[in-house]
């Protein structure tokens, strides 16, 4: 009797657990396939910008859809000498990275404060800053001028990297502070207990927790800096110490009826961007693929 | 902005390049100079690397320095969709390079009113006297009675290119000799299936200085836009309606390709030379684009359009340049010697060379010179001279005319109302 | 919050920040605002005018359009990157098979130079080649066809589907960088107590990362009411000023209009309406303040 009873049990879990089985199946399914649309969507212009890479001119307007009819080579080499890549490169490094390391430093500290502290006139520290996501640039070029003319740095890699980081203090501080301040408060409290100083909480327990955030920062001001270009035509006059998208305008000038050309040359610029992304995304997801053993 | 006549030239990358690396420390457009016998210039160009003219004018440029030990020029190339706003900037800050390219009528004007570049007049005679420039060269640069600027090109907007096979398969062996005739070839050409002209719209200055700056002056003739600021004559006068009712004309047939406002002046002459049109108008810098890129059997016929009673070309002149009037008389003097210099026979004939029409007859082997540009030497010459609109109207008036000949094209305004828009702003 | 006993570390630690940010940042707007109440070309000497500049631009039709064009720019931004954004990291939060691929494709749009964007969505939308229409025509849907960039009503609507697409990865990436804050713990035990995955997001993910969720809301706001490269590059505002938004009429009565006082008076205008806009937006969401 008993072995009745239990017989049809057993198989009405089997049943649910194959019903549950295909439904995480189809389920899956789905989920592929919108990831497989969204790729396609997003990654279409970039396969376009490499595929015309290694067309002719004459190939590219006759036919700008299609394969390559014949595979070139000479629109990078052009690129790379034209555009004069490599010091543009160089330039764009330096001082996409120093503005970088100012503001995540010192966004991170301010947004420490705004966040974990009581003051005086935080709240007013805080709106201050943020207004500053508001400030259309291009309104600033010609003030931004004779500023720098007035504080003689013109013409200098100073010249570019102090407007990059006020310009990406605020949204730094903005993401910073909101991370921050989600952390509950007993986080430090042992830390005080045993009589560390602010600095060192800073530096040895909220920091790390904020690693998503921080690598989310930096390549928001990494690819605002990077990008950037009516700064650099303004501030920067000097051809030895120019920024990549001026190369890259200055190379488009050049090739005005030789889109391939150009595509070569941002195709050039578009590795490093990618590669920054990744390194940075690691730091993003890490926690998640440390913690997730069961997936 | 940034209309194509408005182009030329730039240095060479590496000899910038060069000359920058050197200059990295030094204030460019500072007072000193003086400390070692060495003056130091800057000079500013808009650049367009690649283009045979440009490379033209920068070879000669970038001899300068082998021969001249007492001055050092500084170049310094922008491109040229940008290089107004960064000499704009420079201005505004009172900084501006030595010597500069500037570009004639309502954009020099505001620069020689603020008292920044510096009179050119008492060298004006070199050229004169050489014949590399006519008296009338200097007309655009000349304000209240002094010259400010030398050019050495001059700068026709108007031209139409045809494909001649794609025509007479149309059945017309030779262009149209009257407007009727052209409406007809519009016509024939749609009959065979093929977009009669092609236009690329998208940056607005196509019909304002390839189209209306030619067609309007047929109607209005030269002296209209004068008249337009003496409060002489108005936008609102039948004549200049009239020429604006020959773009509604070709509008409403169709003429044009329909993608003409999203679609640059560069795909417009693609779509040309690639046949899906029979025509494309555009003006003389189109020809070295043309002749470069051309399959080997296309024929290529030039005309203006046949309009009016009088035979005129819209023109400019053009690669300017001027110097600032707030350096020290040294530098100045050093900036004449430059421009002396550099607008020489050598240049006027270079720049020849490469399919620029200059206003004298320079000696040229002219049995090299493609058949297109020789034919666009003699229309030149043929026709009265007619101002461009963007070189005389004041930059936002230009642009106002150049927003509303879009919405004409869309039709979303009609020539009337664009003639009161434009009074409008005028008053 | 704590409280802290020597308040001169807290200058400390703000006083770089702020005066970087001061001298580069708030000092370049002052002096835009003194413009803003000029007469200036640029060349000449600059001439006091009052007010005259904000009148100008309150009759404007032209500033009007661009306004009402920068709010659609605002919504569609708003309603689409956020959604997209915050379900995309949603879907990749998680060990799926080609997670990491699909994070980087993610976020590609974001790190691809506006040119190149420019030069294919117009070829996309092109009237007589594009792929939009050719694909229309193909699966039986040539009715909708359009003349996507070129005809003034479909014009704006065109560019906002390739705003919305290139800014999808920026919203993504911080949603996803917010989701590695919420402790695993609390999943768990939802988990334990048989929650599903709906109930999971809704109940406790969505409440967890709620301030990021506001913060990115207000950077779209913001970051849309500045939108200038793309639609620069792409259409320069036509045709017809059809595709205009603030900053680039800004832009171009500045350096191609030569109207440094009308321009400065643009500028400060996109800030105001920009702190209107957020003031509201917070108030209606009721930020919590930290």
């Amino acid at each position: 009797m008993m072995g009745n009873k239990a017989e049809p049990r057993e198989a009405a879990t089997v049943d649910r657990d194959a019903v549950a089985k295909t439904k995480r199946k189809l389920r899956r399914t789905l989920v592929y396939i919108i990831l497989i649309l969204f790729t396609i969507v997003n990654a279409y212009p970039i396969f376009w910008m490499i595929m015309n890479a290694f067309k002719t001119s004459q190939d590219f307007s006759l036919n700008p859809f299609g394969l390559p009819a014949n595979w070139v080579f000479e629109n990078f080499q052009d690129a790379w000498v034209t555009a004069n890549i490599g010091t543009f490169f160089f330039n764009s490094v330096l001082v996409g990275a120093v503005a970088v390391l100012i503001s995540i430093f010192s966004g991170a500290l301010a947004a420490y404060f705004l966040s974990r502290f009581e003051f005086r006139g935080k709240k007013f520290i805080y709106g201050f800053l943020v207004i500053g996501l508001l400030i259309p640039i291009h309104a600033t070029l010609v003030p931004m001028y004779i500023l720098m003319q007035n504080l003689g740095i013109l013409n200098t890699y100073w010249a570019l990297i102090f407007p990059y980081v006020a310009f990406n203090l605020p949204i730094t501080v903005f993401l910073l502070t909101s991370f921050m301040s989600s952390f509950p408060k007993e986080m430090e409290e042992s830390a005080i207990m045993d009589g560390c100083g602010v600095f060192r909480i800073f530096w040895s327990i909220i920091l790390p927790m904020t690693r998503p955030a921080i690598a989310t920062a930096v390549i928001i001001n990494f690819i605002n800096n990077w990008n950037e270009f009516a700064f650099a035509l303004v501030l920067i006059s000097d051809e030895a110490l120019q920024t990549l998208p001026l190369g890259l305008a200055n190379f488009a000038g050049a090739y005005t009826t030789n889109y391939p050309a150009q595509m070569a040359g941002l195709t050039l610029v578009l590795v490093p961007t990618i590669i920054f992304y990744l390194l940075m995304e690691k730091q993003i997801v890490e926690g998640m693929t440390q913690g997730a053993v069961k997936g | 902005m940034g209309s194509r006549w408005k182009k030329p030239v730039a240095a060479s990358l590496a000899g910038a390049l060069a000359l920058g690396g050197l200059a990295a420390c030094g204030n460019e457009s500072g007072s000193g100079g003086g400390d070692d016998d060495v003056i130091t210039l800057s000079y500013w160009k808009s650049a367009d690397t690649g283009r045979p003219d440009f490379e033209a004018f920068m070879k000669i440029v970038n001899k300068f320095n082998d021969e001249h030990e007492d001055i050092q020029l500084d170049v310094n190339t922008t491109p040229n969709d940008d290089y107004r706003t960064r000499l704009n900037t420079r201005a505004a800050g009172g900084d501006l390079p030595d010597v500069f390219q500037v570009w004639p009528g309502a954009e020099l004007r505001p620069l020689v009113e603020a008292g920044a570049v510096e009179p050119i007049d008492d060298i004006e005679d070199h050229w004169l006297d050489s014949g590399l420039l006519e008296e009338g060269s200097f007309d655009e640069f000349t304000i209240e009675d002094n010259t400010y600027a030398v050019p050495v090109n001059s700068n026709p907007t108007h031209f139409i290119y045809y494909n001649k096979e794609m025509l007479s398969e149309a059945g017309h062996d030779s262009f149209p000799e009257d407007y009727e005739g052209f409406l007809q070839l519009i016509e024939d050409l749609k009959d065979e299936d093929v977009t009669p002209i092609s236009l690329g719209n998208s940056g607005g200055w196509v019909l304002q200085s390839v189209y209306i700056s030619t067609i309007a002056d047929r109607f209005t003739g030269p002296d209209f836009l004068e008249d337009v600021e003496n409060g002489d004559r108005k936008f609102t006068d039948p004549e200049f309606i009239q020429g604006l009712e020959v773009i509604e004309e070709l509008n409403n047939m169709e003429a044009f390709n329909t993608d003409l406002n999203t679609i640059d002046s560069m795909q417009m002459i693609d779509q040309f030379l690639q046949e899906e049109s029979a025509m494309v108008m555009d003006g003389n810098w189109a020809a070295t684009e043309i002749i470069e890129n051309k399959q080997e059997d296309q024929e290529i016929g030039l005309a203006t359009i046949p309009l009016g009673e009088r035979n005129s070309i819209s023109n400019t002149m053009g690669s300017a340049s001027a110097i600032n009037s707030d350096i020290s008389d040294e530098k100045k003097e050093a900036a004449k010697e430059f421009l002396k210099w550099l607008y020489n026979e050598e240049l006027f004939e270079e720049l020849q060379a490469v399919g620029r029409i200059v206003p004298t007859n320079v000696e040229n082997p002219n049995d090299e010179l493609d058949p297109l540009i020789k034919e666009m030497m003699e229309l030149t010459q043929e026709a009265e001279n007619a101002p461009v609109y963007d070189a005389t109207l004041t930059p936002s008036l230009n642009d106002e005319l150049e927003n509303q000949l879009q919405a004409l094209t869309l039709g979303e305004a009609t020539p009337e109302e664009i003639g009161e828009a434009l009074q409008k702003e005028v008053e | 919050m704590h409280l802290l006993r020597s308040p001169w570390k807290i200058g400390l630690g703000l006083v770089l920040p702020l005066i970087i940010y001061m001298v580069f940042g708030i000092i370049p707007i002052f002096i835009s605002f003194y413009y803003s109440f000029m007469a200036w070309d640029g060349f000449s000497a600059m001439s006091f005018v009052g007010i005259e500049n904000y009148i100008t631009a309150f009759q404007d039709s032209t500033f009007w359009l661009s306004l009402r064009n920068n709010i659609l720019v605002v919504l569609a931004s708003v309603l689409g990157q956020i959604p997209i954004g915050l379900g995309l990291a949603l879907l990749l939060n998680r060990k799926i098979k080609g997670a990491k691929f699909f994070r980087t494709i993610g976020f590609l749009p974001v790190v691809i130079s506006t040119v190149v964007i420019s030069i294919t969505w117009r070829m996309i939308y092109n009237s007589e080649q594009g792929l939009l229409n050719n694909l229309l025509e193909t699966t039986g849907l040539g009715f909708l066809q359009q003349n996507w960039l070129g005809d003034p009503d479909s014009a704006i609507f065109a560019i906002l589907i390739t705003i919305v697409w290139q800014f999808v990865g920026l919203y993504f990436i911080i949603f996803l960088s917010a989701l590695q804050t919420i402790p695993k713990e609390l999943l768990e035990a939802a988990e334990l107590d048989g929650a599903g995955e709906w109930h999971k997001i809704v109940h406790i993910t969505l409440p967890s990362i709620r301030n990021v969720i506001l913060v990115a809301i207000v950077l779209c706001i913001s970051g849309s009411l500045k939108t200038f490269d793309l639609i620069y590059v792409m259409t320069q505002g036509g045709p017809a000023h059809s595709t205009e938004v603030m900053a680039t009429y800004m832009y171009s009565e500045t350096f191609e209009g030569l109207s440094y006082g009308y321009g400065s008076a643009l500028s400060i205008l996109i800030l105001v309406f920009s702190l209107i806009l957020i003031l509201i937006t917070t108030k209606v969401m009721g930020v919590k303040r930290t």
